[in-house]
């Protein structure tokens, strides 16, 4: 690309007001089905896609997109506020958000969950302009080994979300897994305990166990709250609401480390935001000085929560772009947009129409910069939504979960599920069992079996093949390292109480 | 005799040793969560070793579920002889007892959800949203209530429905409209 089709595909976005306009739309829209509980950024993106056929590609590009990186970041609005995560990528969120929140912070929050999310969009835009054919064709080189050996990885991590108590956590992560098996066998394609239900045999659906582990035990166990006592408007002033530049510098290696993972994590197919929030979180509670504080309202739990799940956008659409192949689950959707409107990712969508390359570049830099001021100008009314009675919010609340959980596949039985998991999360949060590990070992259970299981293959049924592969193998030892380091911790931790 | 012997001391030491803080209710819901999981569990294994699993070459399908179910089922009861035997010190405030408008929110939302293929979403919003309101804040007005549970539904309705559409279910409308 020669810099005059650059400029060229800049400006068939920035010298178009109406294009503009609706990558704001598509922005405000993903922000809002992001910060809904139940509604996520994959279903806005999916709902969103029969209203862009009027439109002309770029303009559509320019929405979805738009809808995309709004829908991650508002994820946290819901996670922080009301400690039910608006879309998957925000649950760790949840973790230092909500606290934080509780501690009258509920703007700063926000402010650095705005910040944190504009800097993972930009980090991976960077990444995503400069160097995205050579990171696509790395990471796309992933073959069983790697994959397992990541999923093991993702896993180890599941101690670092535990809360107080390591047992608790790994029995959920367990539990996570076992949800998994529920299906398909990914190797042999026989049915796993489906009990005879059809509906069964896609296996459980992530939305509907999230939003009924989260959302409906959190909507009981707040529903005897008195109005207006949790959070009150007293700090929305932009001052408040935005972090200082300077503290923002302090927490520069968090934010880097962060969107970096998110990218990386992005660009390899199949995995997604909340993977990559996982996983920043724990490097994040490792690096820090303060690490005690991590669950009990530490902004740098917020920071590689959202720094990571925006970090993922601008990596997902790497090998998206170059190479055709979507790398989450929003991206897939996406990729069928772009379908739609006849534009085929791959190679040679670089070589046959840079322009419109650039002007996709271009959007997502635009709509980052929308996401983050609409965010903070948002911030005022996001907060007071929380001054609506808690009988009404409440009930809303429920109508809506159950929506989100119905809408992503038209399935009745989604709905059972959500109540299913409501029911259970909400004697597991009596007995003060993590939610985290549950929905983490539930994403990467079945990614861990059926990858292991095809490595074991690959190498005629020994292990060695692990030790033959450098990526599976860094992975493997720094997950070893991290459950060590996590046992060795939460030992002396149990010795100074 | 003498190895039983040495067991019960061992416990005993352990009894007295171990005291960790916990919540009376948290230890209770704990015990029911740690026996609902090996029951659970126990079943699940039982599914896994007695169905057909296939295997030509490498690890059978069950093979996978069967460590993990044996694991979790080893935790569990670890967790739950630990907690008959350790001597818990609840540092806790009394909790009070859970409010039945918790356990009566529970009811209505599954009711709730079993009438959206009866009445139909429309009608079974609008109901439930009156009835959890009212039931939260008895306080609240009837004719406020209503008239915000029939905006809000409406509200959804365009939304979800004509804007995204959603095809929710409405036996009822669909009846009347045949």
């Amino acid at each position: 690309m020669n810099f005059a089709t650059i400029l060229a595909g800049v400006f068939s976005i920035i010298g178009n007001p109406v294009t503009l306009l609706w990558i704001l739309l598509g922005t405000f829209l993903g922000l809002v089905f992001g910060a809904l509980p139940g509604l996520s950024a994959t279903m806005g993106v999916a709902l969103l896609i029969p209203l862009t056929f009027t439109l002309s590609p770029v303009v559509a590009i320019g929405m979805m997109l738009g809808t995309y990186i709004g829908g991650i970041a508002g994820g946290a609005v819901s996670a922080t506020l009301l400690n039910i995560p608006g879309t998957p990528s925000a649950v760790v969120t949840c973790l230092d958000g909500h606290p934080m929140a509780m501690q009258g912070k509920a703007a700063r929050a926000l402010g650095w969950a705005a910040f944190s999310s504009g800097w993972g969009s930009i980090v991976s835009w960077i990444l995503l302009i400069t160097i995205s054919p050579f990171l696509a064709k790395m990471c796309t080189g992933f073959g069983s080994p790697e994959y397992a050996a990541l999923a093991f990885f993702g896993l180890s991590i599941i101690a670092a979300v535990s809360g107080d108590s390591l047992i608790k956590g790994i029995i959920a992560g367990l539990f996570g897994v076992s949800l998994s098996f529920i299906g398909i066998d990914p190797i042999w394609g026989d049915l796993r305990f489906t009990f005879g239900s059809i509906n069964l045999m896609g296996g459980i659906s992530t939305v509907a166990a999230l939003i009924g582990l989260y959302s409906i035990p959190q909507i009981l166990n707040s529903c005897l709250d008195k109005d207006n006592e949790k959070i009150t408007g007293k700090d929305l002033t932009i001052k408040n609401i935005v972090p200082p530049f300077k503290e923002q510098w302090a927490h520069k290696l968090n934010i880097l480390r962060s969107s970096l993972i998110g990218t990386l994590i992005g660009i390899i197919p199949a995995t997604g935001g909340n993977i990559a929030a996982f996983i920043a979180y724990d490097q994040a509670k490792r690096f820090s000085k303060d690490s005690e504080s991590f669950g009990k309202g530490n902004p740098d739990g917020i920071i590689a929560s959202e720094a990571s799940n925006n970090g993922v956008c601008g990596g997902a659409l790497i090998p998206m772009l170059t190479l055709g192949i979507p790398g989450d689950s929003v991206t897939a959707v996406l990729l069928g947009g772009l379908l739609i409107h006849g534009i085929q990712p791959g190679p040679a969508l670089f070589a046959n129409s840079p322009i419109l390359v650039a002007g996709i570049f271009t959007t997502i830099l635009v709509a980052t910069i929308f996401m983050v001021l609409l965010q903070v100008f948002g911030i005022k009314i996001f907060v007071k939504t929380l001054n609506v009675p808690v009988n009404y919010l409440n009930s809303v609340l429920v109508v809506l979960s159950l929506i989100g959980s119905y809408a992503i596949r038209g399935s009745f039985f989604d709905v059972l599920l959500t109540l299913c998991f409501g029911t259970f999360g909400y004697l597991l949060s009596k007995a003060k069992f993590p939610m985290a590990p549950i929905v983490l070992g539930l994403v990467l259970g079945c990614m861990f079996e059926g990858e292991f299981r095809r490595a074991l293959k690959l190498g005629g049924g020994s292990a060695k093949i692990f030790l033959t592969r450098p990526i599976a193998l860094v992975f493997i030892l720094i997950a070893f390292a991290i459950i060590i380091s996590t046992i060795i911790k939460s030992k002396k931790s149990r010795a100074a109480k | 005799m003498s190895f039983i012997y040495g067991c019960q001391c061992k416990l005993a030491t352990f009894k007295i040793k171990e005291i960790r803080k916990m919540g009376k209710t948290e230890k209770r819901f704990e015990n029911i969560i740690f026996v609902i999981f090996i029951i659970g569990f126990s079943y699940l294994l039982y599914v896994a070793r007695t169905s057909e699993s296939y295997s030509f070459d490498g690890v059978a399908s069950m093979a996978f579920p069967s460590w993990i179910f044996i694991i979790t089922i080893v935790l569990c009861s670890v967790g739950l002889v630990r907690n008959l035997l350790i001597k818990w010190k609840e540092t806790a405030p009394q909790e009070p007892k859970t409010d039945l408008r918790i356990y009566l929110s529970l009811v209505f939302i599954i009711i709730y959800a079993a009438l959206w293929n009866i009445l139909g979403f429309c009608f079974s919003t609008i109901l439930f949203l009156i009835i959890e309101s009212k039931m939260l804040r008895p306080s609240c007005d009837w004719k406020k209530v209503t008239l915000i549970a029939i905006s809000m539904t409406a509200f959804l309705v365009f939304i979800f429905g004509v804007l995204f559409n959603v095809d929710f279910p409405e036996p009822l409308i669909e009846l009347l409209l045949g």
